[in-house]
């Protein structure tokens, strides 16, 4: 009875391919769900997701930046203002996350791969295309049609042909995923009109997600890329938004590179070292490289760029750390930290000389450092030269 | 994420088979106070639909009645073993550190169903038998929020078989002759001493009755969730 398990088979295809869906109206602004629907269950669970977000730890909690991305929102999403609440997590890796209330979480991490106010506007307007076209909603409900299409298939399949099934696994509800592709589309298309109605230049979809896709390189999925897994953009999602964006082109349509910069600068070198923390140096590598293609070499950036060498200390990363540490400190504004990493480096090669130098300058410069008594040990320890 | 984790967690471990000592106490409890304080932290309580393939639909109308007949049952019950409990309003502001509380009670009661109700192996020798777990200092800070002596967390997960699945069962019983689970009522509920910051008493629910949308079996189940509270 292998018909019955293949024919099973497709039909849940089907229906994850989005043949198949809830056929929803659009929320116009200010919608709540009916307290009897299964939407309204829905935005119960994220309601409490949202009280979680609130109070959460790792909440950024200040008014400045919460204010400025608030106001990109708010004109982004236009009419929907009052229906979409911002979250600013401190979180390393690519994530942003439209819950199905409205309530939008944005993590430090995609903060700062963005290159300026254009590019947070086209992530802002993705994810209200998600929540106006109510597709947590519609994902659910071809997950639950298509789990119990399967289960009702494999049960039968298996009364009928008398064992060889596998109605067991058929009973087994799928997993949450990722958007399908309509949906994506869905998404793009309100979310390019949104963003270029709030004056931003359209281009900056196709900068962001291509950088993206880069960053990801020729891997399937990263832990550091999450927004990936769940808005898969394959090559033919990319054409098509090139040729969107071709046809609304609006040579005037603001940018916002420099006020971007602005806003995230006071932020900027925690964020790195969060990805720096991260310990996954291959995938940290990948997004130093976009951020310096995007913003150029900063001292901030050279330096942790150096950090993530120094940490992994793979065969050259001494001399690789020590190339970036070198470029840092030829640049405007290298951070504090800088002769404290040298002098690490140093150390461990035993070049005592200009280890005790760095250190020297690390604690001058910082003398009341949270490690200086350590960095002091060190000294006193050193052979002399 | 953390959350769905949290219920797997509950759900793998009752679910495993749970003992029949659902209640803990930890030792030496005893009711000193002539009227003790006790404040019914906001409930945690998730109601759900389970479709003929097994996927689970939170319901917002449930849940809404759930939280209205387990809050006045719990009272109730609490009533007819001569204690009095106080509700908290949830808002953030109302209570400030009650997130972070909640948090950590989370984890406590995971780690609770985990080494005293749940499978053998999984038992810690050094604190089989009695509770041992404590909410640290958060309890004290929490004490002053709620201005109460103890804090009493209910964690309540339960479950209703759609039409589709009740169908589907039949129809796997005769054609396959294998039974389909339907709905559950799994749950934990803890009292922690807001001046030690001690959990004092536990108890575990998992069955496959109950009904929370109705305050009849509401006052059911909060009587024997507070069955074994030191009187
Ligand atoms: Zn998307």
């Amino acid at each position: 009875m292998r018909w019955i398990s293949l024919t099973a088979s497709a039909m849940t295809l089907l229906l994850a391919l989005g043949g198949c869906s809830a056929g929803l109206p659009e929320l116009v602004p200010r919608a709540r769900p009916d307290i009897r629907s299964d939407e309204a269950g829905l935005w119960l669970v994220a309601a409490k997701s949202e009280a979680a977000l609130q109070q959460a730890p790792t909440a950024i909690s200040d008014p400045g930046l919460n204010r400025y991305v608030r106001g990109i929102a708010c004109k982004v999403a236009g009419p929907y203002c009052p229906d979409i609440r911002v979250y600013l997590v401190r979180e390393p890796g690519l994530d942003a996350r439209m819950l199905p209330n409205g309530a939008l979480q944005i993590g430090s991490g995609l903060l700062l791969r963005l290159r300026d106010e254009a590019q947070l506007a086209a992530v802002i307007g993705h994810e209200l295309g998600h929540y106006v076209e109510r597709h947590s909603f519609d994902k659910a409900w071809r997950q639950r049609v298509g789990s119990d299409i399967r289960a009702w298939l494999g049960v039968l399949a298996q009364g009928l042909a008398g064992g060889g099934g596998d109605a067991a696994d058929a009973l087994m509800p799928v997993r949450d995923g990722a958007f399908s592709s309509s949906q994506e589309i869905a998404a793009d298309s309100i979310g390019l009109r949104q963003m270029t109605a709030a004056g931003y230049a359209p281009a900056a979809v196709v900068d962001f997600w291509h950088a993206s896709v880069a960053e990801l390189g020729e891997r399937q999925s990263s832990i550091a890329l999450r927004l990936l897994a769940r808005h898969p953009a394959p090559g033919s999602r990319l054409d098509r938004l090139r040729t969107a964006v071709a046809a609304v082109a609006e040579p005037h349509a603001v940018r916002g590179y420099v006020r971007y910069q602005a806003a995230l600068a006071p932020f900027r070198a925690a964020f790195l070292a969060d990805e720096v923390r991260l310990r996954l140096p291959t995938e940290t590598l990948r997004l130093f490289e976009r951020l310096r293609r995007q913003q150029g070499l900063d001292a901030t950036l050279a330096f942790y760029w150096g950090e993530v060498y120094r940490l992994r200390g793979w065969k050259d990363d001494r001399q690789l750390a020590l190339k970036f540490y070198g470029e840092a400190s030829r640049l405007p504004n290298a951070p504090v930290a800088l002769d404290r990493s040298i002098g690490l480096v140093r150390r461990s090669e035993s070049d005592w000389l200009a280890a005790r130098a760095a250190f020297r300058r690390y604690l001058a410069a910082a003398p009341d450092a949270a490690d200086a008594a350590m960095i002091r040990a060190y000294l006193a320890e050193m052979p002399e030269a | 994420m953390r959350c769905r984790l949290a219920c797997l967690v509950l759900w793998a471990v009752i679910g495993a088979g749970c003992a029949q000592d659902t209640a803990r106490l930890a030792e030496g409890l005893r009711r000193t106070d002539a009227a003790p304080r006790i404040a019914l932290m906001p409930m945690d309580i998730l109601l759900s639909r389970v479709s003929a393939g097994g996927f689970s639909q939170p319901v917002a109308d449930w849940m809404a009645s759930a939280d209205y007949n387990l809050t006045q049952a719990l009272r109730q019950a609490a009533v007819e073993r001569g204690l009095v409990l106080r509700s908290v309003d949830p808002a953030p502001a109302a209570a400030p550190g009650l997130r972070q509380a909640q948090l950590l009670q989370d984890a406590v009661q995971d780690a609770i169903l985990l080494h005293h109700f749940g499978d053998a192996r999984d038992r810690l020798p050094s604190k089989f038998g009695s509770l041992r777990w404590s909410l640290g200092p958060t309890a004290r800070q929490l004490r002053d929020a709620v201005s109460a002596d103890y804090a009493l967390f209910v964690r309540l997960r339960d479950s209703y078989s759609s039409a589709g699945r009740r169908v589907l069962a039949v129809v796997s019983m005769v054609l396959v002759g294998m039974p389909l689970s339907g709905g559950q009522q799994v749950g934990i509920a803890t009292l922690v001493d807001l001046r030690t910051g001690q959990v004092v008493w536990a108890r575990a629910l998992d069955r496959s009755t109950g009904d929370l949308r109705d305050p009849g079996p509401a006052l059911e189940t909060a009587r024997l969730l507070l069955k074994d509270l030191p009187q």
